[in-house]
């Protein structure tokens, strides 16, 4: 296995990622697309400290994990708020910033 | 004894943090919250006196009370605290203000732990742009400054004529936020300047009056710094967010506003623009000389043709500022003093004028003269310290405003104003006539106004009104008439100190080697 | 000494504060005496260097600036020579008999205290222009004379009329003071001190020998200051409307202090520039002439007996302002001392008689007081005989001094002028003689003698109107003023050709005075009015000047006002605020519809956002 083959899987998880955050209105599932974009990001540091031969990369993850953990904590607890104020977790239904 | 410095800066912010902890459910609690404010006002108060009475006018060093704290040395850039003679006018003139303001502010009954804390937030960035030295601070303490004003009227504020406050609040933020907005681009290219031109890079205004920076560099960017400070002089065109904002705000605001938020300006030109851009001011001063005779004149008219008392005063201001501005411009000794002084006269008496105002406004819910009428009847010690308030405003001897003027159209009389690229030159006596003219307005719409509101058969609609009596509420006023009375009389107290400060001051250092270069 | 002479100026000062900040004391019976005492110190002080021959200067730093190399000083001080001596006569004994009369006068008012603090503050305004030993200090004081009078002449504060005459009165001399400060700060540039003493120096000793046009000029303008105070021409309109305030305020600021202030000022002032004016004394004198004549034809028609007094007042600062134009500055001195006294003698007659009246003031419901009260009505006439120079009484000598002065400088026109003016007095003054004291009483209250503490006064001012004249003139008061002399004159002596024609001319003005109204009828003046009604409406309507300032006033400067106002909401906040703002808001409101609020179009955005950048970027480093 390739440093090649480890980008390709990352870039494929990214554009899941990406394409889950468009396209889908539920908000549960846009947090999870949001995740597969952080590992798939992840995925590349530990693939690119592993062609370098230093641990700089993995340490980065550690990083992206620890934020990702706080992100994905304060991001439920919103959808938790908002699910308590409106009854829904669809993204389309909270738009009432633009006015 | 420089610790001084810190106990006036600190005192708010220990009232701040202290108020954020009270309750406030009821009456008496309200009343501990203010007890607390005022106590640390006091405490303020105390200190900027000390420090008045322990300034050594005739010390060799420019700073006295210096406090110095590093912050990120790679930058230069430290909490260096101190006053020299004009910004210990400043600093007594913000703590007797703010003293009198914490008392006035009693009839403020709706979310007063809120009003408290922002008022003391706002102190706090107001004692700080008078004590810092240092650049960066400076626009830290400057900014802190605005956004409480922004609530404090937004949320306590009153309906000022056909506008709204929220209106008012909004254009006074957005006027003060892009002035100084303007101004530290020039403040930045400052800095950036000082350091190509002298190696160090630093905000301590100290190492920055060290450089000279060439004429070139000067001329273009000592209009940068000026127009964005003279937004909050005001001057005259952009003095527009000035009387709303004075009129929509509540009393204790008005007061802290008029007298001494006006002069940030004034003072950060005096301290960042004269001082670093001394050849840039000689150059370009000229055209305020021009410009500020617009703002006594004009604003003194607009003000004959306002009935809302608070619009009379709050284009008065405008007017009165003018005075500074011309002070500024002359550029001499006799000049900058008197605008100094002028700035603390002002204040003091402006804070007077919208403390009045405010407690009979409660009472009437109308500002406008016309509504009013024979109101020293019902209000005799209230109307008489309006009278005494305008009767120093119109420059009678005796109070702080008289020998101030004075000064400045000493000095006006006595100055040359280059109007740069034109070639041209305004005689000091064209300045000097709009300035006494001025007086001659100023005369013809506060006895107006008195006449209107105070004398005269008696409204019965006004009969019921309650007069200043308790020793509580009448103190911030007797205590303001009497700082004017004796600033008045004894000039020399505050004036030895002043002049020193602006003896310091690099354009008045430079002003005879320019001299000599001309013959 | 010098203590004394500090004293003298800061006790009255002292008592206006402790009126003020006492209540208790303010309301007591007692806060009379208080003011009194103040005024009684300077009656004192005044003889004391009198007789003892003070001369003294005495200075307190009031600021002081590095200038120009050396140092600028501003001076407050005291200074006590003889001009200044005279003055504090002036004011401490007519000042005094004021201040007794005034406690008889407004007794029972319940704002005395109030009345006498501000009495007392007016008297310490005075005192610093007669002590003042430079510009700067005579204009500090000149202006809190003005705001004095301000709040004395308003003091009925509930009256609109009499806040209008403080207004006026006020305003009026602070356009007049607009030329005064421009003329001190002329001064200043060309002699570099403010100081009376410098000034004379540098003048002497020919240094401004070069600026002798710029002399003029300000002694011109310090001249229009005068001018206000003094109420000349055409600065006179709020003399007659501050008869608002109460009768002993009329008497102290009309007769003694404020209006003397302007002549005393000019004195001061032109002694330190010595030279002669040319031009500029042709305006002075031409200034007092019509001045002169101007209030005594209006002061004929007068129905209120101290308009008459204060039209009078106006016409006899005309004959001061003369003798000032003509160079004659000790004899404009002489005439303000004695008008002093019989000036103030009659408007306090005139507030007996209004008080015992029960406060009526027109002339044509009064008549017969005579019996009523004997005592007013004997001071009356002999305020009256002197002021309108009748041989021997004081008015004669000082009056045909300056009709002397005017014909030894070759104003013989305006010679003829001031001697017909003498004959106008008469005829006004014995035209409201008779009809206060004489024919039947028209009023409705019963009229009645004023009590002793009034009438005390009256005999006291009395006298002096009397002898005051013939003391100064045989007992060297010209002398004694040598110093002030103008250059080039010398005392004057009175001379037999002019008084005679003068006094004839008095004795005709009481003849036709006699022939309409002796018997203190009313029908034969009204009838004339009536056949040159014209002329009377002219008159009475003060030559329509009053309304011409209110045009200018109302109509003009209020009409520029509303024009700034309409530039200011129109132009400042309509257009240079108003178009970035109204742009902000049109630039948002087009924006808005890229907010559309939905989630995924702005990840849509963002993500096309990165991967045009990331496209743009590889490009930019492909090439």
């Amino acid at each position: 296995m390739t440093v090649g083959h480890m980008v390709t899987l990352a870039g494929v998880l990214f554009t899941l990622g990406i394409m889950g955050v468009i396209s889908r209105r539920n908000i549960l599932v846009v947090l999870l697309s949001v995740e597969l974009m952080l590992n798939a990001a992840a995925l590349t540091f530990v693939a690119f400290s592993n062609w370098h031969g230093n641990l700089d990369g993995q340490v980065m993850v550690f990083f992206a994990i620890a934020v990702a953990a706080a992100e994905v904590a304060v991001g439920l607890a919103v959808v938790i708020a908002l699910f308590r104020l409106r009854v829904t977790v669809d993204a389309d239904q909270v738009s009432m910033l633009k006015q | 004894m420089s610790w001084l410095s810190i106990v006036v800066l600190v005192a708010p912010l220990i009232a701040c943090g202290r108020i954020l902890f009270m309750k406030e459910e009821s009456d008496a609690d309200r009343d501990r919250i203010r007890q607390t404010a005022i106590g640390w006002s006091t405490v303020s108060l105390v200190a900027s006196l000390a420090m008045f009475l322990l300034f050594d006018a005739g010390a060799t060093e420019r700073y006295q009370f210096l406090v110095e704290i590093e912050w990120v040395e790679s930058i230069g850039l430290g909490l260096i605290l101190g006053v020299d003679g004009i910004s210990l006018a400043m600093v007594v003139l913000t703590s007797i203000v703010i003293w009198t303001g914490c008392q006035v502010s009693r009839s403020i009954t709706d979310r007063v732990k809120e009003h408290y804390i922002l008022l003391m937030a706002l102190c706090v960035g107001v004692f700080g742009v008078f004590l810092s030295i240092d650049l960066f601070f400076f626009y830290f303490f400057y900014e802190m400054a605005v956004i409480p004003m922004y609530l404090l009227i937004g949320i306590w504020g009153s309906r000022a004529a056909k506008y709204s406050k929220e209106y008012a609040t909004m254009k006074l933020t957005l006027f003060l936020t892009t002035g100084a907005v303007v101004a530290l681009i020039g403040l930045l290219a400052v800095y950036f300047e000082a350091g190509r031109v002298g190696g160090v890079y630093s905000f301590d205004m100290r190492e920055i009056a060290k450089v000279t920076f060439s004429d070139s560099f000067q001329i273009t960017w000592f209009p940068v710094i000026f127009l964005g400070f003279a937004a909050i002089v005001p001057l005259w065109p952009l003095h527009s967010w000035s009387p709303i904002g004075h009129a929509a705000a509540p009393s204790s605001v008005s007061m802290l506003h008029a007298g001494v938020l006006m002069k940030l300006g004034a003072y950060a030109i005096l301290r960042i623009a004269f001082d670093s851009l001394p050849a840039g001011a000689e150059h370009w001063m000229g055209w305020v000389g021009l410009l500020c005779c617009m703002n006594i004149l004009y604003g003194g008219l607009v003000a004959m043709a306002q009935r809302d008392m608070k619009f009379i005063i709050g284009f008065s201001s405008s007017s009165h500022m003018g005075y500074v501005l011309l002070g500024l411009a002359t550029m001499n000794m006799l000049g900058l003093s008197g605008a100094v002084f002028l700035m603390f006269a002002h204040g003091i008496m402006t804070a007077l004028a919208f403390g009045l105002i405010g407690w009979f406004y409660e009472q009437t819910h109308t500002r406008v003269v016309d509504d009013l009428g024979g109101m020293l009847k019902v209000l005799p010690f209230a109307g008489t310290c309006f009278i005494i308030m305008a009767m120093a405003s119109a420059g009678l001897p005796g109070f702080a405003n008289f020998a101030s003027e004075l000064l400045v159209i000493l000095g006006a009389w006595k100055s040359e104003f280059v109007l740069a690229g034109t070639g041209m030159t305004l005689p000091g006596w064209v300045p000097t006539m709009a300035a006494i003219w001025g007086i001659v307005i100023s005369a013809t719409y506060l006895l107006r106004a008195i006449r209107d509101a105070w004398l005269g058969p008696l409204n019965p609609r006004w009969s019921e009104l309650k007069d200043v009596t308790s020793r509580k509420h009448k103190t911030p006023f007797v205590a303001l008439i009497l700082v004017l009375a004796v600033t008045g009389c004894f000039p020399s107290l505050l004036v030895n100190k002043i002049k020193d400060g602006v003896g310091k001051l690099r354009v008045m250092q430079s002003a005879p080697v320019q001299e000599e270069a001309r013959r | 000494m010098t203590l004394f002479a500090w004293i003298t100026l800061l006790a009255p000062l002292m008592a206006a504060i402790y009126l003020t900040i006492k209540p208790d004391v303010r309301r007591s019976a007692s806060a009379p005496n208080i003011a009194i005492a103040s005024v009684a110190v300077c009656a004192f002080t005044s003889l004391l260097f009198l007789v003892s021959g003070t001369e003294l200067k005495s200075l307190w730093t009031w600021m002081s600036f590095p200038w120009d190399g050396g140092t600028l000083d501003i001076e407050i001080g005291v200074q006590v020579d003889n001009l200044s001596k005279l003055m504090l006569i002036v004011v401490g004994f007519v000042g005094t008999p004021i201040f007794f009369f005034a406690k008889g006068y407004m007794k029972g008012d319940p704002s005395i205290g109030r009345f006498f603090a501000k009495f007392a503050l007016f008297v310490f305004s005075m005192l610093g222009i007669v002590f003042a030993t430079n510009f700067l200090m005579i204009f500090i004081f000149w202006e809190l004379v003005g705001a004095s009078s301000y709040l004395l002449i308003g003091y009925y504060y509930e009256k609109p009329s009499a806040c209008e005459a403080a207004k006026k009165a006020f305003l009026t001399n602070r356009v007049a003071d607009f030329g005064f400060l421009l003329g001190i700060l002329l001064i200043w540039s060309i002699a570099g001190s403010f100081d009376f003493d410098v000034i004379a120096q540098a003048v002497q000793d020919g240094n401004l020998a070069g600026e002798s046009w710029k002399l003029s000029l300000a002694g011109v303008l310090i001249f229009v200051g005068a001018m206000g105070k003094s109420a000349q021409v055409p600065f006179h309109v709020w003399l007659p409307d501050a008869m608002e305030g109460p009768t002993p305020v009329s008497a102290l600021m009309h007769a003694a202090t404020m209006v003397a202030a302007g002549v005393y000022m000019v004195i001061r002032a032109f002694y330190c520039f010595g030279a002669e004016f040319g031009v500029a004394s042709d305006f002075i004198v031409m200034t007092g002439a019509v001045t002169a004549v101007l209030a005594a034809t209006i002061a004929v028609v007068q129905t209120d007996i101290k308009k008459v007094l204060a039209y009078s007042t106006l016409s006899q600062l005309g004959y001061m302002v003369m003798a000032l134009g003509a160079g004659y500055y000790a004899v404009a001195m002489f005439h303000l001392t004695t008008h002093a006294f019989f000036k103030g003698l009659l408007f306090l007659c005139a507030g007996s008689v209004i008080h015992g009246c029960h406060h009526e003031q027109d002339m044509f419901k009064m008549g017969g007081l005579r019996k009523k009260m004997p005592t007013t009505f004997w001071c009356f006439t002999i305020g009256m005989l002197a002021l309108t120079g009748i041989p021997f009484l004081s008015g004669f000598f000082s009056k045909d001094l300056i009709v002397d002065a005017l014909h030894k400088r070759h104003f013989g026109g305006l010679q003829l002028v001031a001697t017909a003016t003498a004959g106008l007095t008469a005829l006004y003054m014995a035209r409201s003689w008779y009809l206060t004291f004489f024919g039947a009483y028209r009023g409705h209250a019963e009229p009645h003698e004023s009590p002793k503490i009034m009438t005390r006064p009256l005999q006291f001012l009395a006298v002096f109107s009397a002898a005051l004249g013939a003391i100064f003139y045989f007992g060297g008061g010209q002398e004694y003023l040598s110093a002030w002399q103008g250059p080039g004159t010398s005392p004057l002596h009175i001379d037999p050709t002019i008084a005679i024609t003068s006094t004839v001319v008095v004795l005709i003005g009481y003849l036709i005075a006699w022939s309409f109204y002796g018997k203190g009828q009313t029908d034969k003046g009204a009838s004339l009015a009536h056949r040159f009604s014209p002329v009377h409406d002219l008159l009475v309507n003060k030559y329509y000047i009053d309304d011409f300032y209110l045009w200018l006033v109302g109509s003009i400067q209020q009409g520029f006002a509303r024009f700034c106002r309409l530039v200011e909401e129109n132009f400042i906040v309509g257009i240079l605020v108003g178009w970035p703002t109204r742009f902000t808001l049109w630039s948002g409101d087009k924006l808005r519809g890229l907010q559309s609020g939905r989630l995924n179009f702005y990840a849509y955005c963002f993500v096309g956002g990165v991967t045009l950048l990331v496209v743009f970027f590889i490009l930019a480093g492909a090439q």
